[in-house]
């Protein structure tokens, strides 16, 4: 699968924040975003996703050739891509696991035996407790909780390309470890991953192979490069890499 | 207007001590211009439904096994053929029994210790149940309602005894619904209410003694309806307790009024009321939620939560970024708020099957 974002413009309540935006993405290969806040990092990962009050100025969003920009949020997730969300929404009275086994048959899954033997390997791959699929979507989960359960969608519904919006925020050593190994397994099956990140530790337990570090300034990216991008960065600042 | 009868005959004071008469003195039960179904055609609609009703008639006397031995039960019209009586044998310790087109009037009576499930098919008119548990007697009524219908359930619980009352509205047509309930000590009473008509209202208090436990559970699915019910609960002994709970749809404009009431009397201590109510609307409905509570004791448990909001966009979207399409994923989350609700119905599974299929037409899924 290929993901292209050509040219992008886009605005969030008139404002412009997205300022033509390039990036290929393909099936096995990790992206890392980093960026000052404001810089438009989450608006980028909603206009991928489609979700509202990100308005397409100009530019366009493929996949493998074709415009998504005429789809519906859950017809680009059936196309195979996914958002981990910064603040995942609570859903009272939706039990996780109801929750997964309706996604997975939206997206062409219904084997009930399979669903529950992934969500068993994604909670012990993550260490998780096995109460949480029992318990409404996100809700009264801690901080940590939440991410995790994230990531655990993420191996279960099994995306093409996810695009994975601060998922070590917040999180302590321990699960930025768990989190960053999960990650670095589904890349190198195959997935293709954005990971969006204020923190350069999580990279260091990704998997760096076919990884490439942009900055996001000013809604643009200003500057691609390998892991050592990512370690001037944690030195110096954005100070050298903002756009006016 | 009869509508005003019934209330008005509701609002008097209960008496102290339970009444079975109460009702039956102070209320007329009819609904004028209905259109009752015929005998057939509710026979069609409960084996479409996969409900089992027998018909019953003046003599009729039916067999059940209850696992270990034969329980004989014997129907009788009395007061000049205007009722029909369902008593317990004393050697009986579970009845199993259905019921459908009765009118006018049913009396149950569950002797001690006894267990006892009925259920009632109504398919129009009025409907007067008075019913009464012995001590550490059980009850378990079902009233599915087909057509316009008004029923009336009075209920007096004795010490240590537990009824449940489902009441399943079949179709959208008008219904009157009320109950009232004196429970004893140590007695419970667990009511499951769905609402779906066009117009429907429902009255209803509880009294409850000490140590009694009343749950009220409420589903309301409004599609261009006028719905107003009002439940009350009156705890007049120490360590009383109650549960009131209820869920609304709105939809197609639909106008639902939810008044929850708890008071908890002055000697009821260590009493505990919980009320709770939640609302969605799907378009320009208006729910409103009036919980209200008072309490002339200290040392009591106490609190009360309402909420009513159009559905989440935010959830919406979370849902449909998974792949689930919007209409599913509205459904899903409705289906979140009424299941807890559902599960406590005797009939849970008819009920979800039912609710899967009214959101599916709410939302066209």
């Amino acid at each position: 699968m290929l993901l292209e974002i050509k040219d992008l413009y886009a605005e969030v309540e008139g404002r412009e924040i997205i300022n033509g935006v390039n990036l290929s993405v393909k099936s096995g290969e990790l992206h890392v975003i980093m960026g000052p806040n404001g810089s438009g990092k989450t608006t980028l990962a909603k206009a991928i996703m489609g979700l509202s009050g990100v308005k397409i100025k100009k530019g366009d969003i493929l996949v493998d050739g074709k415009s998504i920009l005429g789809l519906r949020t859950d017809e680009r997730a059936k196309l195979g891509l996914f958002l981990q969300y910064q603040i995942p929404v609570e859903i009272d009275g939706v039990s996780f696991l109801s929750f997964l086994n309706n996604a997975k048959s939206a997206l062409g899954g219904s084997d009930i035996k399979e669903l529950m033997q992934s969500v068993k390997d994604g909670i012990k791959e993550l260490a998780m407790s096995d109460e949480v699929i029992k318990r409404p979507v996100n809700l009264g989960f801690s901080g940590g909780e939440k991410k995790k359960s994230e990531i655990l969608q993420m191996l279960v519904l099994k995306p093409k390309i996810a695009i994975l919006d601060e998922p070590d925020s917040g999180l302590d050593i321990d699960a930025v470890r768990i989190i960053g190994k999960a990650i670095s397994k589904s890349v190198s099956d195959g997935m293709g991953c954005i990971v969006i990140t204020h923190y350069i530790r999580i990279l260091s337990h990704l998997e760096f192979k076919n990884g490439t570090v942009h900055i996001l300034s000013g809604g643009k990216i200003v500057k691609s490069g390998g892991k050592e991008l990512a370690e001037k960065i944690e030195k110096e600042g954005y100070a050298g890499f903002i756009k006016e | 207007m009869r509508y005003l009868d019934i209330v008005k005959g509701l609002e008097k004071e209960l008496p102290e001590e339970p009444d079975p008469l109460y009702v039956r003195n102070s209320v007329k039960i009819e609904i004028k211009n209905s259109a009752r179904p015929s005998i057939d055609e509710m026979q069609n609609f409960a084996k479409e439904n996969k409900l089992v009703f027998d018909i019953i008639t003046n003599g009729s006397e039916f067999i059940v096994n209850d696992g270990s031995k034969n329980a004989r039960i014997e129907i009788h019209r009395i007061e000049d053929d205007l009722a029909y009586e369902f008593k317990t044998r004393p050697e009986s310790r579970y009845i199993g029994f259905t019921m459908a087109n009765i009118e006018k009037l049913l009396l149950i009576s569950v002797e001690k210790k006894n267990k006892a499930s009925l259920r009632l098919l109504m398919g129009g008119e009025g409907l007067l149940v008075i019913a009464k548990t012995d001590k550490h007697a059980r009850l378990s009524l079902e009233e599915f309602l087909y057509g316009d219908n008004s029923i009336i359930n009075e209920i007096s619980a004795e010490k240590g005894s537990k009824v449940g009352l489902d009441i399943i509205q079949l179709s959208n047509k008008r219904s009157l619904n009320f109950y009232n309930a004196v429970l004893s000590e140590g007695s419970e009473l667990n009511v499951n209410n769905f609402l779906c008509n066009r117009e429907a209202k429902s009255r209803n208090r509880v009294i409850g003694y000490a140590n009694s436990k009343v749950t009220i559970n409420n589903i309301i699915i409004g599609k261009n309806s006028t719905i107003d019910i009002a439940d009350s609960v009156n705890s007049k002994g120490p360590e009383a307790k109650s549960f009131l709970d209820a869920s609304a749809i709105g939809s197609h404009h639909s106008t639902i009024l939810v008044k929850e009431n708890s008071s908890i009397e002055k000697d009821a201590y260590r009493s505990e009321s919980i009320i709770s109510t939640k609302g969605i609307n799907l378009d320009d409905s208006k729910i409103e939620a009036i919980p209200s509570m008072g309490t002339e004791e200290n040392d009591v448990k106490a609190s009360h939560a309402a909420a009513v909001s159009p559905i989440s966009k935010e959830a919406i979207e979370y849902l449909m970024s998974r792949g689930i399409r919007e209409s599913d994923s509205k459904k899903l989350i409705l289906m979140g708020m009424l299941d807890k609700h559902i599960i406590r119905f005797s009939s849970n599974e008819y009920l979800k099957n039912r609710i899967d299929s009214m959101l599916n037409e709410l939302l066209g899924v």
